[in-house]
């Protein structure tokens, strides 16, 4: 007793036999018809993702660079088309301010830097619409070029289903030493 | 969203300038010393001008003209223009103008004039774009 409570062996043995087997067996074809199902649920689904945020299904399906890549090109040109509108109305409402004080002015000084004032404005409203117009553009096409990305040319390199998981069938033994008048000491080798 | 935004936006078109040209510009002004008044430290500046007669022919708005002066100084910026009078026709004459005795040698007028139009349907009354400055220098006989 009190040689198994100074040395402990403890052996644990890992085979991956227990959760699944050779493409060769006897459920190989079930197996493979049911890897299938699970890649379209899965194609499915990060279409679907795709659809809400640019670059998500990418990232779902094992593409975590591409996916970044379309997120952040996705949402840099559909926030700076946003401010750009913002921008835009901004400027407009600035023009009509500016077009009742130019209309009441009563003197030729007075008049002439409000036009130069709504000339200048006139100009950056028309960029703005501009810059708000070609990136919207460039989100739709974005997006749209995401969505046929996740549908055809994105493989799905991510992660199976557990249970479908082919290991290595070799065994693992973790052998542990505790000494109790010191501390547990534990060696685990990592294939 | 935004391209249908975007594509409901109609072109604004920037508003046309009405302020040139809304009351007859100034044109061809220029000063004369006359010094030959009876007094010696007395002087005449005769101030003359005109518009475009041709493009405003039929019934200029055109009321009157200010005449504007700066007596002593050249820096436009940091001394006002004072306002010498109104005058319905494109001439005037400043008989104001002086160098008493003992005093520096000569004087520097600055001259403006700016035209005013008649008081419109909305009474409002537009004033025009001002002259060139023109610069008087007057020495003592």
């Amino acid at each position: 007793m009190k040689f198994i409570s100074k040395h402990i062996l403890f052996l644990m043995l890992c085979t991956a036999s227990a959760f699944g087997g050779n493409d060769e067996d006897s459920t190989g074809k079930s197996f493979s018809e049911s890897a299938k199902r699970i890649s379209e649920e899965r194609k499915s689904t990060a279409l679907l993702y795709s659809i809400i945020l640019p670059g998500s299904g990418q990232t779902m399906l094992g593409s975590p660079y591409k996916g970044f890549s379309f997120t952040l090109v996705g949402f840099g040109s559909a926030l700076t088309s946003l401010i750009s509108h913002n921008n835009f109305v901004a400027s407009n409402e600035r023009l009509d301010a500016l077009e009742f004080q130019y209309r009441n002015s009563t003197t030729w000084e007075a008049s002439n830097q409000i036009y130069k004032s709504l000339t200048e404005t006139h100009t950056k409203m028309k960029n703005y619409q501009k810059m708000r117009n070609t990136f919207a553009l460039v989100s739709a096409v974005v997006w749209t070029f995401n969505i046929v990305d996740v549908m055809f040319f994105t493989e799905d390199e991510g992660e199976s289903v557990f249970s479908m998981l082919r290991m290595e069938q070799s065994a693992v033994a973790i052998a542990g030493n505790i000494d109790l008048q010191q501390q547990l000491q534990l060696r685990i080798p990592i294939q | 969203m935004l391209l249908c935004g975007a594509g409901c936006n109609e072109e604004r078109i920037l508003t046309p300038n009405t302020h040139d040209g809304r009351v007859p510009d100034v044109i061809n002004f220029s000063a004369r010393v006359d010094s030959s008044a009876t007094k010696p430290t007395k002087f005449i500046v005769w101030l003359n001008w005109s518009y475009d007669s041709v493009r405003y022919s039929i019934k200029p708005n055109l009321k009157n003209w200010e005449v504007y002066r700066i007596i002593g100084y050249e820096d436009t910026l940091t001394v006002k223009f004072q306002l010498q009078k109104f005058v319905q026709v494109p001439t005037f004459g400043d008989s104001s103008v002086s160098i008493q005795p003992g005093n520096r040698d000569s004087v520097v007028i600055l001259y403006r004039v700016i035209p005013v139009g008649n008081v419109d349907a909305n009474n409002i009354q537009f004033t025009g774009k001002p002259s060139d400055i023109v610069r008087v220098s007057i020495k003592k006989k």
